[in-house]
């Protein structure tokens, strides 16, 4: 199917990268199917979703643990159920990325992106605890 | 809004099957517990907010030139 996007262009998009969130990502909850774009960047791990039905919604996602090898937590079984988990390998997690005006990039390791990419069921979660950072800073620019 | 006054230990229904129940009060401060479907979320306000308004402020970034050069670097760094 074809995505419109304001940021990346009209693109393609194979059933199998089209994902869907239970809930929508939080303060969206009208948009709930994703194109999943792998790389919008060369030679950078940035990845995008595109809400399919909304061409101006488009959030850039990273896999944590290249910028926080010490992120861990406890997935519940109620995520697991939700999502349809089974094993593992089935999990895939990405975090959203936030480019501020102020030149900081951050991580939200607060609220990641769970996915299961069996079914490309998908939530965004919130984790509790101090260590979890709204705004995990990975570099000035 | 509807508003309701509850003792410790008395609970409220919303719908058939989302319990509320008031399980502590301490001065200003009260527990509860909750009871509900999987499949419905339950956030404390203030941190729903937060997430909501992070979430938006993310959807309008756009990363510049420069923070992608220092993301580049970043992740070069951490490989060697």
């Amino acid at each position: 199917m074809v995505v419109r996007s304001a940021r990346l262009g009209d693109f393609h998009v194979e059933e199998k990268d089209m994902i869907t969130f239970h809930d929508g990502i939080l303060g969206f909850p009208e948009s709930k199917g994703y194109a999943w774009v792998h790389s919008i960047e060369p030679n950078l791990p940035i990845e995008c979703l595109q809400c399919a039905i909304n061409e101006q919604l488009t959030f850039m996602i990273v896999d944590p643990f290249l910028f926080a090898p010490e992120y861990e937590f406890e997935l519940s079984e109620e995520i697991k159920q939700t999502l349809n988990i089974t094993s593992e390998e089935q999990i895939v997690i990405r975090v959203i990325l936030t480019a501020r005006s102020d030149s900081n990039t951050t991580l939200n390791l607060r609220a990641p992106l769970i996915i299961n990419v069996t079914n490309n069921k998908a939530v965004q979660i919130i984790l509790d605890g101090p260590q979890y950072q709204l705004q995990y800073p990975i570099g000035r620019g | 809004m509807l508003v309701l006054t509850r003792a410790k230990g008395q609970k409220i229904m919303i719908g058939q099957d989302i319990v509320l129940t008031v399980v502590e009060v301490n001065g200003d401060q009260v527990r509860l517990g909750i009871d509900a479907p999987s499949d419905i979320s339950v956030y404390r306000e203030e941190i729903f907010q937060s997430i909501k308004e992070q979430n938006e402020i993310a959807a309008k970034s756009d990363l510049t030139k420069e923070q992608l050069e220092v993301l580049k670097m970043m992740l070069k760094k951490k490989v060697e």
